[in-house]
């Protein structure tokens, strides 16, 4: 008898709490692109087997020492100041507690709409395609390929959007390096999930390219095909 | 860790179930979370903390309702977001060592009506009240209670007990618990 009347009173009292909650923050919220990209990853790995998809990777000590000696080495180079975090230009990422940040501080002759869009230039046949984000200043496309245990998520963003964007490098696999691909600036890292992500500075847009179960290797190749799209 | 909670999800339609109730409660738990952590990075965060732990407990989604999975998905995000704030104010996450009541449900003075127990459940604390809506409201067993929230079966049974003694008014709630 008791357990019925503290069943309604709880259900009760659940309902009071969720509609409070509810009120209180009535907007829905906008979640975040390194959210998105946790549940991207949840959802998309969902029925893969880790062990089959973990590729070659450097482990993360290892990748450290290089980076640092390479750091060092350009520093000693080119005579540069011992910004151990910054990259090309006015790139720069900043290590903090769990995350990195890059800063991109030159965003003013960038556009600020996707006035050109682009995609992959690779054969997509076999890939269900997601689009996640299509704004005029953000493209988010999702492409799963569930028979070869493929995914590839493609982004293309307005400078100003992306100018100070969370990178998830807490445990990295390999941390973010600088890299050059068809004389585009840009940089890589490997997530502790296994995400290989490229994020690239191209023609005044920010472009990220993230894949599981490619290597690092096939990934570059699938950047190299970016291209613009007919209008 | 997280590979092998991936690993749980065998079924095309236990993948579309997981897509369905992200889509479906996800700002709902987001703002469930947000009112605990009143922090949009945190709350983002215990979001997709708690579909970690639905993957693991997916199977069990299956089986029941529509209003079910909301109150599920609601309890398990808000014990998360009840966690992180705790492990901020670097207090005990769960109080193990309960002291042992001595009251049963058979020892409380018989008279108490609705009311009185709706207006005991404030001296629930959200920990208490999480395990006593799955348990009271949704009838779950103590065994699954203690995969949902991720906390050990011994302090299922103690909660449950607890609030019960709490709500028909035979013991005072500390809000530690």
């Amino acid at each position: 008898m008791y357990n019925e009347m503290i069943r309604e009173a709880l259900r009760a009292d659940f309902e009071r709490e969720v509609g409070i909650a509810a009120e209180e923050f009535s907007l829905d919220h906008k979640f975040s692109r390194r959210h998105l990209r946790q549940m991207k990853r949840l959802f998309a790995l969902s029925e893969e087997n880790s062990a089959e998809k973990r590729g070659r990777h450097i482990p993360l000590k290892k990748a450290v020492v290089i980076a640092i000696i390479a750091v060092l080495l350009t520093a000693i180079l080119t005579g540069a100041s011992m910004l151990i975090y910054k990259l090309w230009d006015n790139y720069r990422i900043r290590d903090l507690d769990l995350y990195s940040l890059l800063e991109i501080t030159d965003i003013e002759n960038a556009p600020t709409t996707l006035e050109q869009r682009y995609e992959l230039g690779i054969d997509l046949s076999g890939y269900k395609r997601k689009v996640h984000i299509d704004e005029c200043f953000e493209f988010m496309a999702e492409y799963t390929n569930e028979k070869e245990k493929k995914h590839l998520v493609f982004e293309q963003n307005t400078k100003d959007v992306y100018q100070n964007v969370f990178l998830n490098t807490e445990d990295a696999i390999v941390p973010p390096v600088e890299v050059e691909i068809n004389g585009y600036k840009g940089l890589f890292f490997e997530s502790k999930y296994e995400d290989m992500v490229y994020i690239m500075d191209i023609d005044n847009y920010m472009f990220e390219i993230a894949g599981g179960g490619f290597t690092r290797e096939e990934l570059a190749e699938i950047v190299k095909t970016i291209r613009k799209t007919e209008k | 860790m997280l590979s092998f909670y991936l690993q749980m999800v065998e079924t095309p339609e236990e993948k579309s179930l997981v897509e369905f109730l992200y889509t479906e409660y996800r700002q709902l738990m987001f703002k469930i979370a947000m009112s605990v952590l009143h922090n949009e990075y945190e709350a983002e965060d215990a979001v997709h903390e708690a579909f970690v732990r639905i993957i693991k407990n997916i199977s069990k989604f299956h089986e029941y309702s529509c209003q079910e999975n909301r109150a599920y998905a609601v309890i398990v995000v808000k014990g998360i977001a009840l966690n992180m704030k705790n492990k901020q104010k670097d207090s005990e996450e769960y109080l193990d060592d309960i002291p042992d009541s001595h009251c049963t449900e058979e020892e409380i003075e018989v008279k108490i009506t609705c009311e009185e127990i709706m207006a005991n459940i404030s001296a629930l604390s959200p920990a208490l009240k999480n395990t006593a809506y799955l348990y009271f409201a949704e009838q779950l067993t103590p065994a699954e209670i203690s995969e949902m929230l991720d906390i050990k079966i011994d302090t299922v049974y103690q909660r449950i007990h607890r609030a019960r003694a709490i709500l028909l008014g035979g013991e005072k709630g500390n809000g530690n618990v």
